[in-house]
C-alpha cells in the first residue's frame, strides 16, 4: 500500500531532495504532494488526502506554526501526523513543536534511514509490508 | 594543523555536510592551495544565527561547484541543465543546513538559535581575500571545485 506525502518547504531543492530520499527508501509512494508554505498546503489539503506531512518551519506567507495552529482547528487535518524537518533542532524547540500537534522531528540533512525510522514511527510498521 | 583547529566544528560539518548531503568527496585545503578561476565570478551564502552567541556563516564558491551540489541533491545528472533559481536555492539551502548543524555540533542541542533565511549574492575577488583573514575559516577542495566556509561572532 503506498504513502500519500505532502511536503511543506519554500525550498524547491529540498521538496525534490525528500521525494528523492524517499525513492531511496523501500517506501512505496502514492501521490507526493508539494506546497512552499503553509497556506498552499492548506489549499491543496482541501481537496487531497495525504497520510503524512513534512512540514518546515520557515516559511513566507505562512510558516510551520502558523500552519500548525490551522491544522489543529480541524478534527480530520489534525489526525494526518506532521513530521517537522528543521535545521534547529534544540529539545526547548522540539517541544514547543510536539505542544503544537506535531508527532515526530527531523533534522536536516535528512538520510533515507531517518526518513524511514521517521514514518515507521508514526503510520506504524503496517504499510512497510 | 593544530588539533583544536582539526576539530573545529565547522571544519568537521563542513565536511559532513558536503561529503553526505552534498554527495561530494572533500578534503580540507589551505587557502593558497583553494585555486578559484580568477575569471568566474564568485558567489557567496551567507546566514545570520541567532541565539546563544549571534554570528554569520557565509560559504563562498563558484558556480561549478553550485551546479555539482545541486545535481547531486536532487540526483538529477549533469548534463540536464538547472535554473538559476534552482542552482541559486541549493546554495542557499546549503547555508541553512551548514549554519544548523554547526551551531548544534559547536553548542549542544539544549541551545536554542534561530537561522534567518540565507542570503545569496555575487561578491567581488576582494571578498575572498578579506575571508582569509578571518579567525575562523576552511578552505575545502569538493569533487575538484574550491569552497571557502567561514564563521564570524558579530560584536
Amino acid at each position: 500500500m503506498a504513502y500519500n506525502v505532502l511536503v511543506v518547504d519554500d525550498s524547491s531543492i529540498i521538496r525534490k531532495a525528500l521525494r528523492k530520499t524517499f525513492t531511496m527508501t523501500n517506501l512505496e509512494v502514492g501521490n507526493f504532494l508539494e506546497a512552499e508554505n503553509g497556506k498552499v498546503a492548506l489549499d491543496i489539503l482541501k481537496d487531497s488526502w495525504v497520510d503524512v506531512i513534512f512540514l518546515d518551519i520557515n516559511m513566507p506567507v505562512m510558516n510551520g506554526m502558523e500552519f500548525m495552529a490551522e491544522v489543529r482547528k480541524s478534527k480530520e487535518l489534525s489526525a494526518i501526523p506532521v513530521i517537522v524537518v528543521s535545521t534547529e533542532g534544540s529539545k526547548e524547540r522540539i517541544d514547543e513543536l510536539k505542544n503544537a500537534g506535531v508527532a515526530n522531528y527531523l533534522r536536516k540533512p535528512v538520510t533515507p534511514e531517518a526518513l524511514l525510522t521517521a514514518i515507521t514511527q508514526v503510520l506504524g510498521e503496517g504499510k512497510n509490508e | 594543523m593544530s588539533k583544536q583547529l582539526e576539530n573545529h566544528p565547522l571544519r568537521t560539518v563542513s565536511l559532513k555536510v558536503l561529503e553526505e548531503w552534498g554527495m561530494m568527496l572533500a578534503d580540507e585545503i589551505s587557502s593558497n592551495e583553494a585555486e578559484f578561476d580568477p575569471d568566474a565570478p564568485l558567489f557567496m551564502s551567507w546566514v545570520d544565527v541567532r541565539g546563544v552567541i549571534d554570528g554569520a556563516l557565509s560559504i563562498v564558491a563558484q558556480r561549478d561547484f553550485i551546479n555539482v551540489l545541486a545535481h547531486n541533491v536532487l540526483g538529477t545528472d549533469e548534463s540536464e541543465e538547472l535554473s538559476d533559481a534552482e542552482l541559486e536555492d541549493a546554495f542557499c539551502e546549503m547555508g541553512n543546513i551548514l549554519a544548523g548543524n554547526f551551531f548544534t555540533e559547536a553548542f549542544g542541542n539544549e541551545v536554542v538559535f534561530e537561522i534567518i533565511k540565507p542570503l545569496v549574492s555575487k561578491v567581488e575577488p576582494e571578498e575572498l581575500e578579506k575571508l582569509k583573514k578571518r579567525k575562523v575559516k576552511y578552505f575545502f577542495i569538493a569533487d575538484e571545485h574550491p569552497v571557502a566556509v567561514t564563521f564570524s561572532v558579530k560584536a
